[in-house]
């Protein structure tokens, strides 16, 4: 018997050598096996190793378990079942959360091995939920060791016996934990990986998907990634990008060529995000205009990968625009053609005045020049007149050219007072037709402004215009239009014109701006909203109020010129 | 009798305008005086000669109807050429209205000017001529006494010496003195004579 137990022992030991060798084979093969592993072929090769460590130990069933980031509940990775378990016996196959088994949960979230030979010694009442368990789906004994990888969710490796108990020797617990932390390890690097991979395709899905063209351009002026939405854009792949790099500069309009040479493409890392526009031709030879905008890429220790841009096809929008812009200006143009029909009077006056001087001096001179008179000097100091009024009267005409032109905004320093004295004079014979005496407050140290003369000339008749005819009902002496200029901030200079009239009802104070509404019989309904928007066009603001006595006044401001303070 | 010189005021307050019209009329031989402004114009005293008012109908401050208006107020008689822009029909008829001798469109030809101007100088003569003339009578009138006034009054009116002396109550020859007092005052040859020039200030008569 005694050589029996000592055949035994002997035997028990050369396995246990054998067994330890063979381990060890094992477990270096696996390491290797594990590093080259493509990241889906890992989870069949965890299931292998969970088999070959369960039949060494001769367990019934092993198995991965991951817990989530809280360590709230647990989930079986992987599972390895001996022939002949059943599989049906495992309720819980997927989830298993921290109020089902607290005592579990709080062994291993401890980082405590649970070693439970026999489930009887569960029955205390602190582990019965566990200890229920385990006697319903018939296991007698089980090991789960906690192992934490770091930077990684808190995994379990784990063996149960169904059909005995087992003593788990240090051994079989050192051995477990070998073989646990090597998977661990190898599904949280598959992790990572899968997470890489996972947004690899989130940034890719997000740049090749973008409706606009995008592209990171290197600084030696190649294409690091340049967006699908190209060949929609340009007509041009993105191979044909890549493979000729001044494409893009290439298939700009020669006339838009200096707007992409002057946008700033330096070498910082601190630019601004920039965005300019500028037409390209496509390649089947439409124009469409772009929106480009771009910013250096840096790096987070402050370097510099080159520029991520973004360009828009905005040709809708730009068409829209111009059309708008276009549209304006006829109205703007209509409106200024309506104000010189009602100044047709005036203007006629204006160049009667020189025109009628002029004949009078000529006439005057065939006097002294003809008969006994003979005065020379008076005839030559008539022809200096007739000179002078000459000009004077192609300056009205040049004028009136320039109010009919149709020209766009061209802006000028000028002075408001100028424009004001202009204006007043021009509407000289409307106002007196109208019995309207006018007055001027103008400020002598009004700053210049930067406006387009014509424009605001057209803003300042038609407010005369408006005010004298809001007084056409109102007794005469009463009667007063009182034309005001002042500085009326660090920033801008102010225009009034005030009437004695009747006043803006409330319920006409905000539409009277809108472009077609008129209260006037005959009236366009154009001036207002022309006013505004030629105002707004300088940078300023243009608005009515009733006077806390009688009728209204409008007021505008305009920025004063640059490099000009009050 | 010399008369004053006739002479032709221009109200107009463009400059260039104002001088040219001074100018071409004084080539034309015309005495000229020229005013920028209506109120400048109003401040000289009433010019006694033949005048015309060359006025621009438009003016800041006093246009030109204004000035007429004042003028007539101030019982200031001149004969106002009125100089009209374009399209201002409906002045120039108010214009007309109020007594104006005529208006000229901007730009006119230098005969329209002259002739308007001329007649303009004529009609105001005349009608200086006539408030002389009968400022002249009024004065021989009021030289008048009580009586020899009252004689006067029926003797143009028609009535006989008798018939004076009786509605008076004075003898006739007392009348036959009166009238020929009044003859000599009145400085009429005859009796016609002295209708005539009652008629001339029969309204002065009948303010009275």
């Amino acid at each position: 018997l005694l050589l029996l137990h000592q055949h035994r022992l002997r035997r028990r030991t050369e396995y246990q050598l054998r067994d330890s060798l063979q381990f060890e084979q094992k477990l270096s093969k696996l390491s290797s096996e594990f590093i080259n592993l493509s990241s889906e072929k890992i989870d069949a090769k965890v299931i292998d190793v969970l088999a070959w460590i369960g039949q060494l130990m001769q367990a019934d069933r092993s198995h991965m378990f991951r817990f989530n980031w809280d360590r709230t509940e647990f989930r079986i990775t992987h599972l390895w079942e001996a022939e002949g378990v059943r599989k049906d016996n495992i309720v819980f196959p997927g989830l298993v959360v921290k109020d089902a088994f607290p005592w579990l949960f709080g062994n291993l979230v401890n980082g405590k091995d649970v070693i439970v030979s026999d489930i009887e010694i569960l029955s205390s009442e602190k582990s019965f939920n566990e200890y229920q368990y385990c006697r319903e789906i018939g296991i007698q004994s089980f090991i789960i060791l906690p192992i934490q990888i770091e930077s990684a969710p808190l995994c379990a490796i784990g063996l149960d016996f169904i059909h005995q108990k087992n003593a788990w020797p240090r051994e079989v617990q050192d051995r477990l934990r070998i073989m646990g932390e090597i998977v661990a390890n190898t599904i949280v690097r598959r992790h990572a990986e899968k997470k890489s991979e996972v947004a690899k395709i989130r940034y890719r899905t997000v740049a090749d998907f973008t409706y606009d063209w995008e592209y990171w351009e290197n600084d030696g002026g190649t294409f690091e990634y340049v967006s699908p939405s190209c060949k929609r854009i340009t007509g041009y792949t993105i191979e044909e990008f890549k493979t000729t790099p001044s494409l893009l500069k290439d298939i700009i309009l020669p006339k838009d060529k200096a707007i992409w040479e002057s946008h700033y493409h330096g070498s910082g890392t601190k630019a601004k995000p920039s965005d300019i526009q500028f037409r390209i031709k496509r390649k089947d030879g439409q124009i469409r205009w772009i929106e480009h905008v771009c910013q250096p890429v840096a790096t987070t220790d402050g370097g510099r990968l080159g520029i991520r841009a973004s360009n828009r096809d905005i040709t809708e929008r730009k068409q829209a625009e111009i059309n708008a812009q276009r549209h304006r200006e006829e109205l703007t143009y209509i409106s200024r053609m309506t104000t010189l029909g009602e100044l047709s009077a005036s203007m006629a006056h204006e160049l009667n005045q020189p025109l009628t001087a002029i004949l009078n001096n000529a006439n005057a001179a065939l006097r002294f020049i003809s008969g006994d008179l003979k005065d020379f000097d008076e005839v030559n100091e008539i022809l200096h007149d007739i000179i002078k009024d000459n000009r004077r009267a192609s300056s009205i005409i040049k004028k009136l050219r320039t109010l009919m032109s149709k020209k766009k905004l061209e802006f000028l320093r000028v002075n408001l007072n100028e424009i004001v004295k202009d204006v007043v004079r021009l509407t000289d014979r409307e106002t007196a037709n109208r019995d309207v005496p006018v007055f001027l407050d103008l400020d002598n140290d009004l700053p210049h402004i930067l406006g387009d003369v014509i424009h605001l000339e057209q803003v300042i008749i038609n407010l005369i215009l408006n005010g004298t005819e809001a007084m056409a009902t109102i007794d005469h002496q009463l009667r007063e239009l009182k034309i005001l200029t002042m500085v009326h901030d660090k920033n801008h200079v102010k225009v009034s014109v005030s009437d004695q009239g009747t006043g803006i009802e409330e319920v006409h104070m905000i539409s009277i701006f809108e472009a077609f509404y008129t209260t006037k019989p005959g009236g366009l309904g154009i001036g207002l909203s022309i006013c505004r928007s030629i105002i707004e066009a300088h940078g300023g603001r243009l608005w009515a109020e009733n006077n806390p006595d009688r009728g209204a006044t409008v007021s505008f401001t305009v920025p004063v010129a640059t490099g000009e303070s009050v | 009798m010399t008369e004053i010189e006739p002479t032709v005021f221009i109200v107009d307050d463009d400059e260039s305008v104002r001088k040219s019209l001074s100018r071409l009329l004084k080539s034309a031989g015309n005495k000229v005086e020229t005013y920028s402004s209506a109120i400048e114009f109003l401040k000289r005293n009433p010019y006694e000669g033949p005048a015309c008012l060359l006025l621009d109908i438009r003016m800041p401050e006093l246009s030109g109807l204004e000035l007429q208006e004042a003028l007539a107020k101030k019982n200031h008689t001149i004969s106002i050429v009125f100089i009209t822009g374009h399209g201002s029909i409906p002045l120039s008829v108010q214009a007309m209205k109020a007594g104006a001798v005529d208006f000229i469109e901007k730009p006119f030809e230098e005969q329209t000017l002259l002739d308007a101007v001329n007649l303009a100088i004529k009609k105001d003569r005349s009608a200086k001529q006539k408030q002389a003339d009968i400022r002249k009578i009024q004065k021989r009138i009021e030289s008048l006494t009580r009586q020899e006034r009252k004689v006067f009054t029926f003797v143009v009116s028609g009535l006989l010496n008798k018939q004076i002396a009786s509605e008076l109550g004075i003898s006739e020859r007392t009348v036959k003195a009166h009238r020929a007092q009044v003859m000599r005052k009145i400085q009429a040859k005859s009796l016609a004579d002295l209708v005539r020039l009652a008629e001339k200030i029969q309204d002065y008569l009948s303010q009275d």
